[in-house]
């Protein structure tokens, strides 16, 4: 009897041990889900791992006119040595399924997009360097004003169910967002139509037609905005869904509808059409032959739900031939994907970035119940609000280390919110902050912040004990890593830092907004669109997502200055401002920028005519083919 | 006190006992107890998990929280042990530390635990009627309550987790029980000769729980009491594993698994995960051993 029990306990305790790991073994994955989420207005704190998808466009793109490049730019042939051959299909992988919403104007889901990328297209899209080049549309003009823009659509479109695509298609989407029940129907892309001349009256159901949309003939439409709109272009980028599928149907019940989620119902004018799926595990993608850029080579592409831990392997033996968004390929995995000869990877920055938070005021209570950003009735945190002291902060991290040795190298120190390779980015007008502890202790001793107890830490300049409070979300695990290290980092400089347990990170989210709390730091995360560096929405300090209650003026005059019609038409005098404003941000150090990680694509090295873009990788997919 | 009966029976047991010294019920118990391997395999391993806790200052090569960032999921090397974790601290000074951490809640929180348990317990068991029904309500309400719900909903409201804090919030879940147990073994002893016999001399409420209850209970006492050490230890590695635990850095076994959440380091890293896996494993399989042996000593009807 007693043996017998003493067995059943050997293999209970071995049963627990590895319950535990294969427990673990999702969970790295599970965090990942909680965040591919496409917040409304586009700015999500980002709550996952490294890589932040790009699909949220919260920040618009402007370089406006002068971009009328030829429309059949081709891809830019990287590693095309051969003649194109048709045929083959492709698997790539993703690690979450997608929400089976397969409506452009309805989805949220970064995964969805893996999906839309390749069925829907937009007027206009993004090239190398961020410009908008014609799409749909073949060209466009502004007129003067830059209150209207109008799109000259390419002729012989088709959808895939073979009708003609026309500007009446272009009419149908837009007020489709614009439609009284959109919002309630669950849609977030509102920003899209907002500046639209009659948006007011169509949203509040007063008018039968939007008037800021005019179709003049089947391939001509212009959009009117109400003032002079420097982001004409982003506002109309939007994917197209056909008017003849949806026409009937009433808008609060599109996301419900066939066409929004069945296999082969789904149309739109891209390369490929989806045809089946088995839910949760494979995508079918198939070749749309009457594409108008040509048939693709490829007969399809198949989208397989993978464990983000076998995906290494799976590139390995072949059996996956390309991993792209929302997270790529992990940073701790790059080196072993990029050693296999067999499959090329190309690694662009993200547009997101990493933060720490500083609360320099919080909001009453009564203004979080109501939900007023007033700055006017706003509490001062008076722990940070010496400037020397943030700069101090700053100093006494080593953020260089978190890149190089956490993130396995692959991201980069940032100091100001715009990425590389956006043209506001200049890294020299900016601060740069290299890791230096000594000087950090100088600022605080020149701010008056000094430990007169003597047990190491400072206390603030009345001698009054200065803690530190930090909070921090879980599922991003580098940044979950990175907590205790920025508290003893700060405890080196003898800065107290009270680090609170971790959050799960909508929780914690939410407290970012509602803050009549009694935070100071925090960690968090932008996950940006790819076009505008305007800064407005997140840096104004009426905004909701000025998170950090950072009111200065200053600040406000140049984020007005650099959109201001009509030099902000000027693309050199917008970037002449926001180096200014880069410079003073980084300066005057209102949050600490801690790093910006990359997003690593993998494929087959035998996928020819890739095109690798600061946006992603899945533009002309109609020309990639398998070298046999 | 089954044993004493024995002797009233059996004079002639008693007698010859009387001439070797007749032992007490407790060191018959700690006889059966040495007799049995199992058990005693468990005091050595124990034992040798309490020494490293102790001298867990020397035997770390390095400070526990210390990282290193450019040297991260570092594998064996003279320099550290058993490699290093994922922020580049070294694994085997965590792991020497963490039996500290592990050991002090499962034997704090097993003792508060025991407090509340034998406090209620005795209430409940001694008075009866309506104190019982009110203190057994409230144990059904625990008990009715998801353990490990409970202690999550408890756990996320609270701002900040210090070890005090940690066994207190087990302690206040885990206390149902316990009580019941002891409830269970004062209804049996009440109605003895004996307590009446107490009663009727006189004696107080407290004299009688304290002299003549507790004592005759503190067999089922021990024996709850260490199995339920074991039961402390898995909860902090279990919590600690999903994130809910003593915060990191602070090492601790459950901090330490949570590296194999990570399929890569699952299978190249095994420094990093199975060395805190074997010693949970081991901690608690000792202290079973040492509670089933404990059990059989004072049971005096087994063998």
């Amino acid at each position: 009897m007693k043996i017998t029990k003493s067995w059943f306990l050997i293999a209970l305790a071995i049963m627990f041990v590895f319950t535990l790991t294969a427990c673990g073994g999702n969970n790295e994955d599970a965090s990942a889900d909680n965040s591919e989420e496409v917040t409304n207005e586009g700015t999500n704190e980002n709550s996952d791992n490294e890589g932040e998808n790009d699909e949220v466009e919260v920040e618009e793109n402007t370089d406006s006119d002068e971009t009328n490049e030829n429309n059949e730019e081709n891809a830019d042939n990287e590693g095309n040595d051969g003649e194109a051959q048709a045929g083959g299909m492709i698997t790539a992988g993703m690690y979450s399924a997608p929400g089976h919403q397969f409506n452009p104007i309805f989805y949220t889901d970064a995964y969805d997009a893996n999906i839309l990328d390749f069925t829907h297209e937009a007027l206009v899209r993004q090239n190398e360097s961020l410009e908008y080049v014609p799409h749909l549309a073949k060209e466009w003009e502004i007129d003067d004003d830059y209150t209207s823009i109008t799109y000259y659509l390419n002729e012989g479109v088709k959808w895939h169910d073979g009708e003609e695509f026309t500007a009446n298609d272009v009419y149908f989407t837009f007020a489709s967002i614009a439609d009284p029940d959109y919002i309630a129907a669950g849609g977030v892309r509102t920003e899209y139509v907002n500046k639209l001349v009659g948006y007011e009256d169509y949203v509040a159901g007063e008018a039968d037609e939007l008037v800021g949309i005019e179709v003049e003939d089947d391939y001509t439409v212009t959009f009117h905005f109400e003032e002079a709109n420097i982001t004409a272009l982003y506002n109309t980028s939007f994917p197209i869904i056909p008017a003849h599928v949806f026409d009937e149907v009433a808008v609060a019940d599109i996301p419900d509808h066939d066409a929004s989620s069945r296999g082969g119902e789904v149309i739109g004018t891209g390369p490929y059409q989806l045809t089946e799926y088995i839910e949760g595990e494979q995508y079918v993608l198939t070749a749309h032959t009457d594409y108008w850029g040509g048939s693709p080579y490829l007969e399809g592409i198949t989208w397989r739900v993978i464990e983000q831990s076998i995906m290494p392997g799976l590139l390995e033996n072949g059996d996956l031939d390309m991993v792209a968004e929302p997270n790529g390929v992990p940073a701790a995995d790059y080196e072993r994907v990029d050693g296999l000869e067999q499959v090329n990877t190309f690694v662009t920055q993200d547009f997101g970035y990493q933060y720490m938070g500083i609360k320099h005021h919080h909001r009453t209570t009564e203004d979080v119940e109501s939900g007023a950003i007033n700055p006017d009735n706003w509490v001062e945190n008076p722990k940070l609000q010496d400037e020397r002291v943030r700069q101090a902060i700053v100093y006494a991290l080593n953020r260089e280390a978190m890149v190089d040795g956490l993130m396995h190298g692959m991201g980069t120190v940032l100091n100001a919110p715009f990425p590389e390779a956006s043209w506001a980015y200049n890294a020299d007008v900016v601060e740069q902050y290299n890791f230096d502890p000594d000087k950090a202790n100088e600022l605080l001793d020149e701010a008056g912040y000094e430990d007169v107890t003597g047990d190491g830490y400072r206390e603030d300049p009345d001698g009054n004990e200065w803690t530190l409070n930090l909070d921090y979300p879980t599922g991003n695990e580098i940044r979950e890593r990175t907590a205790p290290i920025i508290v003893d980092e700060l405890g080196n400089v003898g800065i107290r830092v009270e680090m609170r347990n971790p959050r799960e990170a909508r929780a914690h989210f939410d407290l970012v907004e509602m803050d009549n709390t009694d935070w100071d730091l925090y960690l968090a995360g932008w996950s940006l669109a790819t076009g505008d560096p305007d800064p407005f929405a997140i840096w104004e300090t009426n905004q909701a997502y000025n998170y950090l209650r950072w009111n200065d003026e200053t600040n406000d005059e140049l984020i007005g200055k650099a959109v201001q019609a009509p030099e902000a038409f000027d693309q050199d005098y917008r970037t002449e401002v926001y180096y200014e404003w880069a410079q003073y941000v980084s300066e005057q150090v209102p949050q600490v920028f801690l790093y910006t990680s990359d997003n690593i694509y993998a494929y087959n090295a035998s996928l020819k005519n890739v095109k690798e873009l600061p946006t992603g990788i899945y533009q002309d997919s109609h020309l990639w083919y398998l070298e046999q | 006190m089954q044993i004493n009966t024995n002797h009233q029976i059996d004079p002639i047991s008693a007698a010859q006992q009387k001439t070797e010294k007749s032992l007490s019920p407790t060191q018959l118990a700690m006889r059966r107890f040495i007799k049995n391997k199992l058990a005693i395999s468990g005091v050595i391993i124990l034992g040798f998990i309490v020494f490293i806790a102790v001298f867990a200052d020397v035997l770390a090569t390095h400070e526990p929280t210390a990282y290193d960032m450019y040297n991260i999921e570092s594998k064996v090397s003279s320099e550290n042990w058993l490699g290093t974790d994922s922020s580049g601290r070294d694994n085997f000074s965590r792991l020497v530390h963490g039996s500290r951490i592990s050991l002090t809640i499962g034997f704090f929180a097993m003792l508060f635990t025991v407090v509340i348990g034998v406090i209620l317990g005795s209430l409940s068991g001694y008075y009866g009627g309506k104190i019982d029904s009110l203190i057994m309500r409230i144990t059904d309400l625990m008990l009715i309550l998801p353990f490990l719900l409970l202690v999550l909903t408890i756990i996320a409201i609270l701002e900040k987790i210090s070890i005090l804090i940690f066994i207190t919030i087990i302690a206040l879940t885990t206390w149902p029980n316990l009580t019941r147990i002891i409830r269970a073994t004062f209804l049996s002893l009440r109605e003895k000769e004996f307590i009446l016999g107490a009663k009727s001399v006189g004696a107080s409420d407290i004299r009688i729980i304290f002299k003549h209850f507790l004592p005759n209970a503190v067999g089922p006492i021990i024996v709850n009491a260490t199995l339920m050490m074991a039961t402390m230890i898995i909860i902090e590695s279990a919590l600690s594993f999903i994130g809910f635990g003593i915060p990191q850095p602070t090492p601790t076994w459950g901090n330490m698994i949570t590296e194999a959440t990570n399929l890569r380091m699952l299978e190249n890293n095994w420094e990093a995960w199975l060395p805190p896996g074997l010693a949970i494993l081991f901690t608690v399989l000792s202290i079973n051993f040492i509670g089933d042996g404990l059990r059989d000593a004072f049971d005096p009807k087994s063998n």
